[in-house]
Order: structure tokens, then sequence, then C-alpha cells
């Protein structure tokens, strides 16, 4: 009697707040003017970063065993025949392609993150999930520890070109792996995973048989480093980029729907394999570029696009600069501590990148909300 | 519309769909569904009414011919065809960062007749006053700029039926459209669909579980059984016990209220 009774009042009281069904439009000016001012936000967040870029960039010239001021730093940029040629090659031949070089890889591992993330859709992916820069480390050491020589190639650029060959083979293996068998996205990780443990024994292989002069020349590839870095390897990073960021950009509508959901996606319109394959492509490019020239990078492909997405939500017109900047400054910083952590000493950057990244993994993956 | 052609509407002829070896529709002729009507296709779970709807709008590879007022749709690329002919999956949509009108403006936005249009260009004023009326069509105007991951599963159904409609297709093939909505929005919807369907003239396919919704709602259903359309027609004619007996296994009757309502009674299942 007591429940029925209580049951009749809550009934009741559901019917006195009862919310009143017509749904009153929004101001459309008002809805505009938000939508305006969530975009200029994003974008504010993106000069941000932008900003962040180029100050640890500054840094990055600045901080060294030898003590450059700005002024002097300056000076040597726009009149270098002024200052002790020592400073000129300091600037020139070492801080700034280092620097520019750990930026450029950032983006690169940060933009090819974001893009396989959403075409694979699995927050766990990254270029190293698929054994990209495994394979990568693995055509280096073969060029190194059997010596391979061609005529009137430097020995470094064959290093890296075999490198370079086997990255992209990897993908391409894959791609094709998964074409023919028809395969979903967990598949694919899951055949990456087995390519990276793969790799990962061969190169261990290749350490065991190596002799000791070999073997140092090895550790560059499997712990990464940007001391190689030259103006030439530079340029042809930067330009690549610079190169495939556009096409990038003009996937981002689809690469948006694809997240709302496979089968979504192609529903309105999104040829999901095309743009998968161009997605792979791409990727596969920048990483084995970055892997042929500074060796095993971990974890900025992995953490930059969660961070940005955070930062500028899911609209892949936001989140892919996004993702580069947010590498670009990960990378710029990481480099910067590898630098001064141990004086005397550059510490490999692979080492700092996941130790710098663990926290900001740990924080988002603590922070985010449960998943349906 | 071309109301002179042979027949005016969505058809599918000798289909045949298969998933690796596992054959699921073998040379299916559907009925011709009309404009401005609102069919529903019935059919227990399994029966192949999702595997009917992707086949139709071309999301799999498929044996067959399919012609929407005279048009063969297989003889079009993805995204033209859909403009056509649009496909809303059962699955809801993904709770992603994106706001409620983001993603209503990103599906816009990919139409291959807005090819070559930058970021920057959109999005149009028109756009967004559009996206927002259809919001507030279906009563959730306050939704749109909160995000899909904030909304609950059959506020996100409402959104991704709103950005089907967005994209202004001639033919809409709906799956479960209703599965996660309550039963005010259940009704409104059906009804709102009704209205949109005979104002636009559009062919609106939708799978409904709700037998009760296809008796009173829909202008004609189709009932899909192991892979065979075992019958099509008016609700009324259509859902007898002798079908409910034989497509869903269970004894039911049929009653008809004073006002002219009908509704199944279940009263056994086999
Ligand atoms: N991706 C797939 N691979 C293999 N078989 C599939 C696949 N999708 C569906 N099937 C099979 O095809 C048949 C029809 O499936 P379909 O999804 O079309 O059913 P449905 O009528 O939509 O069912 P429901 O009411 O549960 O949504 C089922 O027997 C199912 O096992
Ligand atoms: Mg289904």
């Amino acid at each position: 009697m007591k429940t029925h009774k209580a049951f009749s009042t809550a009934h009741r009281q559901a019917q006195d707040t009862m919310p009143d069904y017509k749904d009153t439009l929004p101001d459309i000016t008002a809805v505009q003017a938000t939508y305006r001012a969530s975009i200029y936000k994003r974008l504010f967040i993106l000069g941000c970063l932008a900003a962040g870029v180029v100050i640890s960039l500054g840094a990055n010239f600045l901080v060294g065993p030898a003590h450059l001021s700005p002024s002097l730093f300056l000076q040597t940029l726009f009149n270098s025949v002024s200052v002790p040629q020592q400073t000129a090659i300091i600037v020139w031949q070492i801080r700034m392609p280092y620097a520019l070089m750990a930026a450029c890889i950032g983006g690169a591992l940060g933009l090819a993150g974001a893009e396989m993330q959403t075409v694979l859709a699995n927050p766990l992916a990254s270029p190293f999930t698929l054994g990209v820069s495994a394979a990568g480390a693995f055509g280096a050491s073969l060029a190194i520890v059997l010596q391979w020589h061609i005529a009137g190639v430097p020995d470094n650029w064959l290093v890296a070109g075999c490198a370079f060959v086997f990255s992209v083979s990897s993908v391409f293996a894959l791609d094709m792996l998964t074409r023919f068998r028809q395969a979903d996205t967990s598949t694919v990780i899951l055949c990456g995973v087995a390519l990276v443990f793969s790799f990962q024994a061969l190169v261990a292989l290749m350490q065991f048989v190596a002799s000791e002069d070999t073997l140092q020349d090895l550790v560059f590839w499997t712990l990464g480093s940007l001391s190689r870095a030259t103006w030439a390897t530079l340029a042809l990073l930067a330009g690549s980029l610079a190169l495939i960021f556009p096409l990038s950009l003009r996937s981002a509508g689809e690469l948006t729907l694809l997240r709302m959901g496979e089968e979504r996606a192609a529903s309105l319109g999104v040829d999901v394999p095309r743009l998968r394959r161009a997605a792979l492509l791409r990727i596969s490019f920048l990483c084995a570029l970055s892997v042929a020239f500074v060796g095993v990078i971990g974890f900025v492909g992995l953490v930059a696009p969660h961070i940005a997405r955070r930062l500028v939500g899911e609209d892949h017109h936001f989140s892919l600069p996004g993702s580069l900047l947010t590498g670009a400054l990960i990378l710029s910083v990481s480099s910067l501590v590898a630098r001064i952590l141990v004086p005397g000493i550059v510490v490999p950057l692979g080492i700092i990148t996941s130790l710098v990244g663990i926290p900001f993994f740990l924080a988002i993956i603590l922070k985010q909300r449960p998943m349906v | 519309m071309t109301a002179d052609k042979p027949f005016s509407g969505l058809i599918a002829q000798n289909l045949t769909v298969h998933y690796g070896r596992n054959t699921v529709l073998d040379d299916l002729t559907t009925p011709c569904f009309p404009h401005g009507r609102i069919c529903a296709l019935l059919g227990p779970n399994g029966s192949g009414k999702s595997t009917l709807l992707r086949a139709m709008s071309g999301l799999l590879p498929v044996k067959g011919c399919i012609t929407l007022d005279g048009l063969q749709l297989g003889s079009l690329r993805l995204p033209e065809r859909s403009q056509h002919c649009l496909y809303l999956p059962q699955a809801l949509p993904a709770p992603v960062n994106i706001t409620a009108l983001e993603a209503m403006l990103a599906a816009k936005r990919i139409m291959p007749s807005r090819q070559g249009q930058s970021f920057a260009d959109a999005p149009h004023e028109e756009d967004i006053q559009a996206s927002l009326d259809l919001l507030k069509q279906f009563n959730i105007a306050h939704l749109a700029l909160r995000k899909l991951n904030e909304l609950s599963g059959g506020q996100r159904q409402l959104i991704g039926l709103a950005q089907a409609l967005g994209r202004q297709p001639h033919a809409l093939l709906l799956d479960e459209p209703l599965s996660a909505l309550d039963l005010h929005y259940q009704y409104a919807v059906t009804k709102l669909l009704t209205q949109i369907t005979r104002a636009n003239n559009l062919v609106t396919l939708m799978v409904l579980h709700d037998l009760n919704i296809a008796l009173n709602l829909c202008d004609l259903v189709c009932v899909l059984h192991e892979g065979q359309i075992i019958a099509s027609g008016p609700p009324a004619e259509v859902l007898t016990p002798a079908l409910l007996r034989t497509v869903y296994r269970v004894e039911a009757r049929i009653e008809t209220t004073d006002d002219n309502h009908r509704f199944i009674v279940i009263t056994d299942c086999i």
C-alpha cells in the first residue's frame, strides 16, 4: 500500500515538471556566433602550438655547450661572415639542422599517427604499431652489417635508402594482405604487431652477428638520433611534409566522417577503401623517411594525436594540423632535453621521447571517459 | 521526377549477395518502392534486412540490378550514388568529440556537388540554417552545439537521422532508425518521416521491429524471411496471424479499436 502511494505521488510530480516539448529554435545568429567563436578558439590554440614550436626552436638554437646570445645568433643567421668561423659552423652545421630536423620529424610522425589512428579506428595505432619503423631499422641494419656499397652513392644515403625501402614495403605488404583477405582494422593492427616483433627479432639477430664498430652504427637506428641531420636530409623531409600535408588536409572532411563509424562514412558517400589506401600511402612515406633519417623514435606518433584531439576536437581540419604541431613541439622539447640532460652528451632521442611521452600518455588514458 | 518511365521508384531485381561463401540473398527481386510513400521492411533477426539495404545503397558487392526511376544505380560511383540513394546504418553514430552541427555540416560538405570548395568557403549560412531547421523539426535544436560524446544513444540516433536527411537524397534506406528512441520519438520521428516523404516525394524504406508502428503509420510493408520476400503490400493485408506465426513464430491476433487503430496482441510464442 505504502509503495503504491509513493509511486502515484512520484508520477504526479513527474507530470508537474514535464518538459515543454515545443523546442525553441536557438537564435540562428547566436548559434552562428558560437560556432564561429569555437572555430576562432581552435585557430587560436593552433597558433599557440605554433608559437610553442617557434620558441622551442629558438631555445634549441641558443642552448648548448657553446653559449650563444640571441644577438650573436641573429648576427650569424643574417651575416655569417662577420662572426667567428667556429660560431658560424656551430649555428649552420650543427644547431639549425638538428633543431629543425627535430621539429620536422615530430610533425611528420604526429601527422602520420593522427591519420593512422583514424583510418585504423584504433587509439593505439601509431607509425610503430604497423612495424614501419621496425622494418626500417631492419633494412638499415642489413645495409650496415652486410656492408653494402654502391659506387657513387654515399654509404649513409645507401643505409637511409635501404631503411626507406623496407619501411614502405612493410606497409604495402600489409595493405596487400588486408586487401587480399578483406581483413578488418583489428586484423591490420594484429598483423602490424606481428611485423613489429619479427623485425625486432631480426634486428636483434643482426646486432648479434655485428662486429664492434658496426654495432655503434646499429644503436643509432634502434635508439633514434638527430645527430646525423644534414641540410640535405632536412630539405627532403621538410619538402615531403610540405607536399603531403595539404593532401592530408584535403581528406580532412572524409576522415572526420570516418571517425563516426566506417559504415556511416561509407553510407554518406566516402570511398573508405580508397581513403584508407591513400592515407596509408602518405603515412608510410612520412614514417619511412623519418626512420631513414633519424632511426626509431617512438611515442610521438602515438601521443601527439591524442593531445591534439583533446585540445581542438576531432574535426580533422583542426586535429591534423594540431597533431602535426603537437608532434613538432614534443620532439623539439625532447631534443632540447636530450642535449641538456647530461652535460656534454647527447642522449639518444628515442629514450627521451619515451620518458617525456609517458607522463602525457598516462594523463590521457587515466582521464579518458569510459567508452561505450 | 520521371513519371513517364516504365516505373518510378526504387527496385532491386535478381539480387544475389554473399558474405564469403555464405549466400544471404539469392536471386531476390523486391517490389517497387514508390515515391511519396513510407515503406516498412520487416523480418526477424538475421533475415537479411540490413544486407538488402546495404546492397541497394552500394555498400556491398552484388550481382543484380538496382534502379531508381529507371537509373541504374550500379553504374554510379559511391559518392554520386549516395546523393541518389542514402543508407542510414543500424549502428549508432560513434560518440566522438564533434558537435552535432559540425557532424551535419561535415556530411553535407563531402557531397560531390560541393567538391572544389575549400573549408574556408564553407560553412555557408544556409547550410547552418538548413541544419538547424532540420534539428528543430526533430525537436533537438538545443543539442546543436553539444558534442556527440556527451549525448545519449537515442540523441545520437536522432542526430544521425538528421545528418542523413540533411543530405537530401531521393531515396532513403533507414536501418532501424527507431531502435534507440523512446515512445514519444518513435512516433514523432515516424510521423515526421512520413511528412518529409510526402512533401519531397521521397522513396523511404525503413527497417522496423515494432509491428504496431508498421501497422498504423506505414503505407506499405514488405516482409523478408530467410532471404526471401514472402509478402508485401498494405500493412493491414500483409500482417495476418498466419504470417506472424510463420515469420515471427508467435501466436497473435490483430484487434481494431473503435477509432480504427490496429494493434497486435501476442498470446503465445511458439
Ligand atoms: N559481415 C558479415 N559477414 C558474414 N555474414 C554476415 C555479415 N553480416 C551479416 N551476415 C549474415 O547475414 C545474414 C543476414 O544479416 P543481416 O544483418 O542482413 O540481418 P538483419 O535482418 O539486418 O538482422 P537484424 O534484425 O538483427 O538487424 C545473417 O545470417 C548474418 O549471419
Ligand atoms: Mg540489421
